[in-house]
């Protein structure tokens, strides 16, 4: 092994570390309402994929958002498309019960991630604002904001 | 059960006025008949009832569970941090600053959208 390989596997060591020791920070005090996520998605775990169920969280995220925070107002045809994307994404041959059960659990699904994400940034209303409208500010970061 | 009642109730108010109810769906839409005719209602009632889980054929294509039966807590409970200061949960498909707010563009960067 060269000393370049060495270095670079204790670097690769070092970093992970940081941010095992990061993501554990972070476990200890963040304020996520656990046990509320975990009931609602347990529930509908299977529904949707990654993809999609982080589109729904964006959407949520924003709404809340919107409702808590001055100057951050949603952008309904933002909201349209993504969630018009999400709900036309169905498996093959389902029936009119079967799809209108999928688009009530996805309808739910948003309500409750908003529901929750409302709490947990009223929880600490002046970061989750701060953080939200440096997003809106950031041209890079995409957003369901006007 | 309420939903149900206020459902069929509508719909018994529908076919006591004498207006047939294909008729009347058509004047208030696919939406307002749905609604009117309890449909919606049964459906928003089968999912909030614990007793009625989705149905696998609802899921999406390729679904293969990611934790055994019985074991939703320590999947639920997975965490990783894609950088420095954020963590990202798996099972919620979200991730958070350190500080407690949501990291809406590291989520982005993670799960692709």
């Amino acid at each position: 092994m060269t000393n370049s390989n060495l270095f670079r596997r204790a670097a690769g060591a070092a970093v992970a570390l940081t941010l095992a020791v990061s993501a554990g920070a972070a476990l200890a005090d963040d304020l996520r309402i656990d046990d509320a996520w975990k009931a609602a998605l347990s529930e509908t775990e299977g529904v949707l994929d990654d993809k999609q169920m982080a589109m729904i969280n964006g959407i949520a995220y924003s709404a809340a958002a919107a409702l808590l925070c001055d100057g951050i107002d949603i952008d309904p045809d933002k909201v349209a498309s993504a969630t018009t994307e999400i709900l036309a994404d169905t498996p093959p041959d389902l029936t009119d019960d079967e799809q209108l059960a999928r688009y009530t659990a996805i309808t739910l699904m948003l309500g409750t991630a908003k529901g929750i994400l409302l709490a947990e940034g009223a929880l600490h209303k002046a970061e989750f604002c701060a953080t939200a409208l440096a997003e809106k500010a950031d041209a890079k970061v995409a957003n369901f904001w006007k | 059960m309420h939903i149900k009642l206020i459902a069929a109730a509508a719909a018994a108010a529908l076919l006591l006025s004498g207006v047939p109810q294909a008729a009347q769906a058509k004047t208030i839409g696919p939406t307002g008949a749905a609604i009117v005719g309890g449909v919606a209602g049964l459906a928003i009632g089968a999912a909030i009832a614990d007793a009625n889980r989705p149905k696998k054929k609802i899921y999406y294509e390729g679904y293969a569970p990611p934790y055994r039966p019985g074991y939703y807590d320590p999947y639920f409970n997975q965490a990783f941090a894609p950088t420095a200061g954020v963590v990202c949960y798996p099972a919620q498909r979200l991730c958070y600053n350190n500080n407690g707010t949501v990291a809406n563009n590291w989520t982005r960067r993670v799960y692709g959208y």
